[in-house]
């Protein structure tokens, strides 16, 4: 088999694999539905909801980067 | 000798098989974000404000948004796309607040000839008013989780091996939730 036509096979299989795994992940992105425990869930719930409440407007983002650079020197 | 040369010659067919996967996915890819607009010409459209990454992630940030924009080089997933992709899809699954969503590719297109340069992008909430968690609150949660620790920054379910929980991965809210915004995930 040439390299020619054995790349262009592993090119469609690779195709279809990537294909598969970005549309899972279009399907999945959101996934909610297994937790590994109540508590998990419980905890991931309360998460997102801190994180739908926070309001990007009412951020002071200058403060986020000063801590960010704290963060970044503690490491 | 002979079996050593033999061993060699083998492993250099397989480095070439792994570096031919690796361009192909690169051409799917690209393939696969041009057929569906997916391509991303300049990723700091994205977000304006440049953020502190890892070792593997370039970060911009969307302030109207409060959506962190992620650009990952792949090196810490043996520069397969597919990997990457594996590692995230369980990352979502045992971190769903802190979910990744994947917005396209971007890179460097070198023409029909050329391996395109590609890199996943991903976008994710951005957690304000947070600080690093302890390495001890890290194990704490984990552990609230059903994992063990293996190694100070790795922890491991039965199924899953989830590493590279340093504190700058793991944020702590001002309501005292753990986020897990990075880690490298895989089945085990």
């Amino acid at each position: 088999m040439s390299k020619k036509s054995r790349m262009s096979k592993l090119t469609e299989t690779q195709r279809a694999k990537i294909q598969a795994y970005l549309n899972n992940y279009r399907k999945n992105h959101g996934i909610n539905s297994q937790y590994l425990n109540e508590a998990h869930r419980k905890s991931e719930e309360a998460k997102g909801k801190y994180l739908a409440s926070l309001n990007p407007s009412e951020i002071d983002w200058k403060k986020e980067k000063e801590r960010q650079n704290i963060n970044a020197r503690n490491d | 000798m002979e079996e050593g040369k033999r061993e060699a010659k083998h492993k250099r067919a397989e480095r070439l098989n792994n570096l031919e996967e690796k361009d192909l996915e690169k051409w799917a890819a690209l393939d696969f974000a041009r057929q569906n607009k997916l391509w991303i010409d300049d990723f700091y459209y994205l977000g304006k404000i440049p953020m502190r990454g890892g070792y593997e992630n370039t970060l911009v940030l969307n302030e109207e948004t409060g959506i962190i924009f992620k650009s990952n080089n792949l090196a810490n997933s043996e520069y397969l796309i597919s990997n990457l992709f594996k590692g995230i899809a369980i990352h979502n699954l045992l971190f769903p607040a802190n979910n990744y969503e994947f917005v396209g590719f971007t890179g460097l297109d070198n023409g029909p000839t050329r391996t395109p340069y590609v890199e996943p992008v991903f976008k994710q909430k951005y957690v304000a008013e947070a600080t690093k968690a302890e390495p001890s609150e890290i194990k704490t949660y984990m552990e609230s989780l059903g994992f063990e620790q293996r190694t100070p920054e790795s922890y491991y379910n039965g199924q899953y091996l989830v590493s590279d929980l340093h504190p700058r991965n793991v944020l702590k809210d001002s309501e005292g939730n753990f986020h897990v915004v990075d880690a490298m995930c895989r089945t085990l």
